[in-house]
């Protein structure tokens, strides 16, 4: 039973780790944040072994509210000088540009909503919210990046 | 404007480290906590219990027999036997626990690697001009960290990046040094030289870590602003960058691009590769003192593993924990005297030994076990000294 629980966590691994990982990169906006945050995820886990019933369901929300935890602990703290964020340089995108600007409730919707299609229901789950304040912080936060990435182009 | 849901499908792009490594080692130190209280309670009664009789051993090995005809998965007990074959094995021992022989074995040196595909090289060498610094990636991995540096050519022309420069930052009393630097290659190797066509990004990676010294040591950094990297064929890359060095010290790998990850082979059904193992350690150990511990070999495998020929394993402790520190490795033969074959599902546990010298500095040191075959399994945790 163990081994089967073992076997489903590395198999999510495989299949979907990178796919959590990115977005909650694109969440955090830190790389090395997603890091923690997917790995001690995915480690609790493999712990917990049987205990979970749905592993990908438990990680992408293990994952999200570790990350959460974190955000919310690092803005208690001054970040060190030449560490600020590299990933607008060099991993570039406009997109991420564009979601940095955006409240980090509204980041985190999108991208479980456009990026790991979680419909609004388990966004809500993930994120312990409840389904209205996801779609209103869908709403917004599709208007505000739209608007972004439309001055860009502007 | 593409809607935003091909604008998110651009993610796929965007690089993902490795996360195995912090995966395995967090899982472990989490596994760790869970376990204490059950391996201290085994060594508890490891402590307590009288010696078993040969005629025991041959009992539970006849039940064991039994078990395996039956096909049911079993956890191994065993008790020791002596003969004058075979050196004198740990003197008491608690049921389920197969007894650690000091029976020394060849030191084990894995199969050399295959060399990594290099990449081109053709171009002449990157000069200072050619190149933009900036930082990152970095990353944490079973107690090291990566500082790494991203050396993006922003010239029209492709140039190649390699060799080893020198960096120099200023330091705490305001002057500005070389970077101190220990021999050897960062955890996250390694680096080939390679032509950068324009646009294409390249990286210098220092490796650090955090636990070397004892105490308040441990803790301490050292920061270097303002970095300078000298390029191998000249020129100087000047930056606002900060570089921070744990209390390991710094280790620097040479310029260039990762070697392409190569597949990991599968070890043969049946074979000990196929096995997991997980160490139970004391939460501490004093020097000059043995460090008395247990691993469990479990096969998850649908096939038998047969331990013949029997395989020998190596336990390292970092007693002197820093990157130039003196590394204690021995290696051992596994006790199989009794053990012959673990059965699909079936787990033993093995108890081992490990005398810790009496000069080990204190301190919280990392440990490792691993069975001596080019596939593992391997186990680690962290103990105390002191």
């Amino acid at each position: 039973m163990e081994d089967e629980s073992q076997d489903a966590v590395e198999a999510l691994y495989r299949t979907q780790g990178e796919r959590i990982w990115r977005a909650v990169m694109a969440y955090t906006q830190d790389p090395d944040l997603a890091s923690d945050a997917v790995a001690e995820a995915f480690a609790q886990a493999l712990v917990r072994g049987s205990a979970i019933r749905s592993p990908a369901r438990w990680v992408w929300r293990t994952a999200f509210r570790i990350a959460a935890g974190m955000l919310q602990e690092r803005s208690r703290s001054v970040r060190l000088a030449g560490t600020e964020s590299y990933l607008m340089r060099d991993l570039g995108g406009e997109l991420l540009t564009g979601l940095a600007r955006l409240p980090a409730k509204q980041r985190a919707a999108l991208v479980l909503f456009y990026y790991a299609d979680y419909p609004v229901r388990q966004i809500a789950e993930i994120l312990r919210s409840n389904p209205i304040a996801v779609r209103v912080n869908l709403s917004r936060g599709r208007n505000r990046l739209r608007r972004i990435l439309e001055e860009k182009h502007a | 404007m593409p809607d935003l849901k091909e604008r998110f499908k651009g993610l796929d792009e965007v690089r993902v480290p490795e996360l195995q490594r912090a995966i395995q080692a967090r899982a472990s130190i989490l596994q760790r906590a869970e376990y204490q209280t059950t391996a201290a309670e085994a060594w508890e009664r490891y402590e307590r219990r009288p010696r078993m009789t040969t005629r025991l051993t041959q009992a539970l090995a006849a039940a064991t027999i039994l078990a395996l005809g039956v096909g049911v998965a079993v956890i191994f007990h065993y008790a020791r036997t002596s003969g004058p074959a075979h050196p004198r094995p740990t003197p008491s021992l608690a049921p389920g626990i197969v007894a650690w022989v000091n029976r020394p074995a060849p030191a084990y040196s894995p199969p050399p690697q295959p060399s990594p595909t290099p990449y081109p090289t053709s171009a002449a060498p990157c000069l200072a001009g050619q190149l933009s610094v900036s930082a990152g990636p970095s990353g944490a991995a079973a107690g090291n960290d990566l500082e790494g540096f991203t050396f993006t050519n922003v010239s029209p022309t492709t140039c190649l990046l390699g060799g080893r420069p020198r960096v120099t930052g200023i330091n705490a009393a305001g002057r500005r040094v070389a970077l101190p630097l220990n021999p050897g290659q960062t955890f996250f190797g390694p680096v080939l030289p390679a032509d950068l066509v324009p646009g294409a990004k390249g990286f210098l990676n220092f490796g650090t870590g955090y636990a070397c010294g004892s105490g308040a040591d441990q803790q301490a950094t050292s920061q270097y602003r303002g970095l300078w990297f000298d390029l191998p064929r000249g020129g100087r890359l000047q930056s606002s960058l900060t570089l921070i060095a744990g209390s390991c010290g710094l280790v620097m790998d040479d310029l260039g691009l990762h070697a392409p990850v190569s597949p990991v082979p599968t070890p043969a059904p049946g074979t000990p590769g196929t096995l997991d193992a997980h160490v139970d350690l004391p939460q501490s150990v004093r020097p000059g003192q043995t460090l008395r511990y247990t691993v469990t070999l479990h096969n998850s495998t649908p096939v038998p593993v047969e331990l013949n020929p029997c395989p020998s394993y190596s336990q390292m402790v970092d007693y002197r924990p820093s990157y130039s520190g003196t590394l204690r490795a021995e290696a051992f033969w596994l006790n199989c005297d009794q053990v012959k074959v673990i059965p699909p599902g079936g787990q033993v546990v093995y108890a081992m030994e490990l005398r810790v010298p009496s000069d080990a500095t204190t301190g919280l040191t990392k440990y490792s076990w691993e069975l001596n075959t080019p596939d593992g399994p391997y186990a680690g945790g962290a103990v105390t000294i002191g």
